[in-house]
């Protein structure tokens, strides 16, 4: 063989055997990423156009009627400089982490078969911004600035409905997509499973996606609630929510233990154990447990926004617990 | 006529011979057949995602086409010399600049029909609904648009001085009048002067091709049909461009000096 070619030879000898030496010294990731072929093509990048399927998918449930970048850019300026002048958007309400999971039982109201999740009117579906709603509606209503902008209009989506009637399935790619390009979005696994379970009657789908969000995400304790809530709603089994919640207790005080040692200076997630509490409160009612459900109550109060609704269904528990179950109403 | 025609059936010939098209169309075929064959939690239903990658692909695979072709006809005609026996026919100019025109419209044309056949067949068979009026009104607003965006491109042919600048140059505007077209005139009156003015004229002077690339939307979201007068004053509008920028591109190409040399 002619010396280029054992140069050449020599070349590819070193190289594989350098790759062969170098890959088993690289830390393993345990091997739940590893295998994602969007972090091997986009690394950190993928994170981005998960956020951008995300809203897809909003658009989506809005029937193609939606927020540019620049009403949205728009609308933050004004809301900002109606802050500036000391009053905010919505005086009569302030949304905070309550508003955004109605499947999650409200402190003041306990969800039951019959609500069906059906709360949309009231807090906004799962997982959707309602101030999106306020800015289509706006757009729609609002006089357009130019003949331009008017002649557009007739291009573009504005009336402003949301999905319904089985076709929220139109969504599930996006949140799909979303989900495998950023594992760690929790958002994306508990909005597919309220449409999957709730809308689709897809409850065995949703379990997988759940199942599959907490193997992304061990700690969150917001799939473990959704993940309860499914198995005690939809898949009738109650003793496996009232575990999956009990476990969920467990990684909110984990990951609240964390936040304390790094200390951190978010606020701590009491609504979610408020939420979690009440649900394990409902369970015992319904097992007969009514001081094990007493004690859930108590805790849930410290968590709670709205100590005085918990307050009103402890004094309602003792006052059956007195006088004992109706003879009148059905079980 | 019969000029125009002679050099416009000579793009058509040449988009025959060359394989970009059917390239572009197996591509497109191809990654809708891939996207198709995907299910999403066990839902054989779902169709949006397939529509809307779909039509993502039609529309780049026709710009690409309709950029590439207009971008080198006059450059290739100057730079194989073969200009000079066209202009001694005698054709005229104005001749040369319609008729590639024409021709790189026509093939614009005959892509269209091709991809948005397509588009309806795989569509129609997986939610077996036939709205051809909607598909018709899009594919028309499409052509329409893509004349726009040649005549851009032949004037760009002969005011840059290389194809591929001018292939550059012109994918960037279309992207800009796509994406931020419809909102310029917004950003502009939050803006403070000079920038607002400038904005705004830029809004005004602008062809708004993106009304084309919006009605996308309503096909994906099954909205009723554009009503028939505002497809008319828009085609009007558009083809009112392509004659400013085909004027444009002629006067170019009159004070070019074509030299053998």
């Amino acid at each position: 063989m002619k010396r280029p070619g054992l140069i050449l030879l020599f070349f590819v000898v070193l190289t594989f055997s350098l790759a062969a030496w170098i890959q088993p010294q690289l830390p393993s990731k345990g091997g739940r990423d590893s295998d994602n072929v969007f972090k091997v093509l986009f690394g950190e990048g993928r994170r981005l156009f998960a956020s951008h399927f995300t809203a897809k998918a909003d658009e989506y449930f809005h029937g193609g009627a939606y927020p540019s970048f620049f009403e949205l850019a728009a609308r933050e300026e004004d809301k900002a400089k109606a802050e500036e002048a000391g009053h905010t958007e919505d005086a009569g309400h302030q949304h905070t982490a309550d508003c955004k999971h109605e499947t999650a039982p409200e402190p003041e109201h306990q969800h039951t078969a019959d609500c069906k999740h059906g709360h949309e009117d009231e807090h906004g579906h799962e997982g959707h911004d309602e101030s999106n709603c306020k800015t289509i509606e706006k757009k729609a209503t609002d006089a357009p600035l130019d003949w331009i902008e008017a002649v557009g209009r007739n291009f573009t989506v504005t009336g402003h409905s949301h999905l319904e009637g089985g076709k929220e399935r139109e969504m599930l790619p996006w949140l799909k997509l979303s989900a495998d390009l950023d594992p760690q979005r929790v958002e994306t696994y508990l909005v597919a499973s309220y449409y999957l379970s709730g809308h689709l009657k897809k409850p065995k789908d949703a379990e997988d996606f759940l199942r599959q969000g907490l193997q992304a995400n061990p700690q969150s304790y917001e799939i473990l609630f959704e993940l309860g809530n499914l198995y005690d709603k939809h898949l009738n089994q109650t003793d496996r929510a009232r575990n999956i919640w009990l476990l969920g207790l467990r990684r909110w005080d984990e990951v609240e233990r964390e936040r304390k040692n790094a200390e951190q200076e978010t606020e701590p997630d009491n609504v979610m154990r408020a939420r979690l509490l009440i649900n394990l409160a409902e369970f015992e009612t319904k097992q007969g447990n009514k001081a094990k459900a007493l004690e859930y109550l108590e805790e849930a109060k410290k968590y709670s926004p709205n100590p005085a609704g918990i307050e009103e269904r402890i004094r309602k528990i003792h006052t059956e617990s007195l006088l004992g179950p109706s003879p009148f109403l059905s079980p | 006529m019969n000029t125009l025609l002679a050099l416009a059936g000579i793009v058509i010939k040449e988009m025959y011979r060359r394989k970009d098209f059917y390239v572009l169309f197996v591509m497109t075929a191809l990654l809708t057949v891939l996207a198709g064959s995907a299910t999403f939690f066990n839902d054989d239903k779902i169709t949006g995602y397939l529509k809307e990658i779909c039509l993502l692909l039609i529309w780049v695979a026709t710009l690409v086409i309709a950029i590439t072709t207009a971008a080198r006809q006059i450059p290739s005609e100057r730079e194989s010399r073969t200009i000079f026996p066209l202009l001694a026919k005698p054709v005229t100019r104005l001749q040369v600049v319609i008729g590639k025109f024409l021709g790189c419209w026509l093939v614009s044309g005959l892509t269209v029909v091709v991809f948005y056949t397509f588009f309806v067949v795989v569509v129609g068979t997986r939610e077996h609904e036939w709205p051809l009026l909607q598909y018709l009104q899009a594919a028309w607003l499409h052509w329409m648009m893509l004349g726009v965006v040649i005549a851009m491109t032949i004037l760009g042919s002969i005011v840059l001085s290389a194809p591929s600048v001018n292939i550059t140059i012109t994918a960037i505007a279309v992207a800009g009048i796509f994406l931020l077209g419809q909102h310029l005139h917004k950003v502009a009156v939050r803006m403070t002067e000079p920038s607002q003015t400038i904005l705004t004229v830029i809004y005004f002077l602008m062809p708004h091709i993106e009304w084309a690339f919006d009605q996308r939307n309503l096909l994906l979201f099954k909205q009723s049909l554009i009503a028939w007068p505002v497809v008319i004053g828009v085609t009007a509008y558009w083809m009112a461009y392509m004659g400013m920028l085909l004027v444009a591109a002629w006067l170019a190409f009159r004070r070019k000096t074509l030299t053998l040399g």
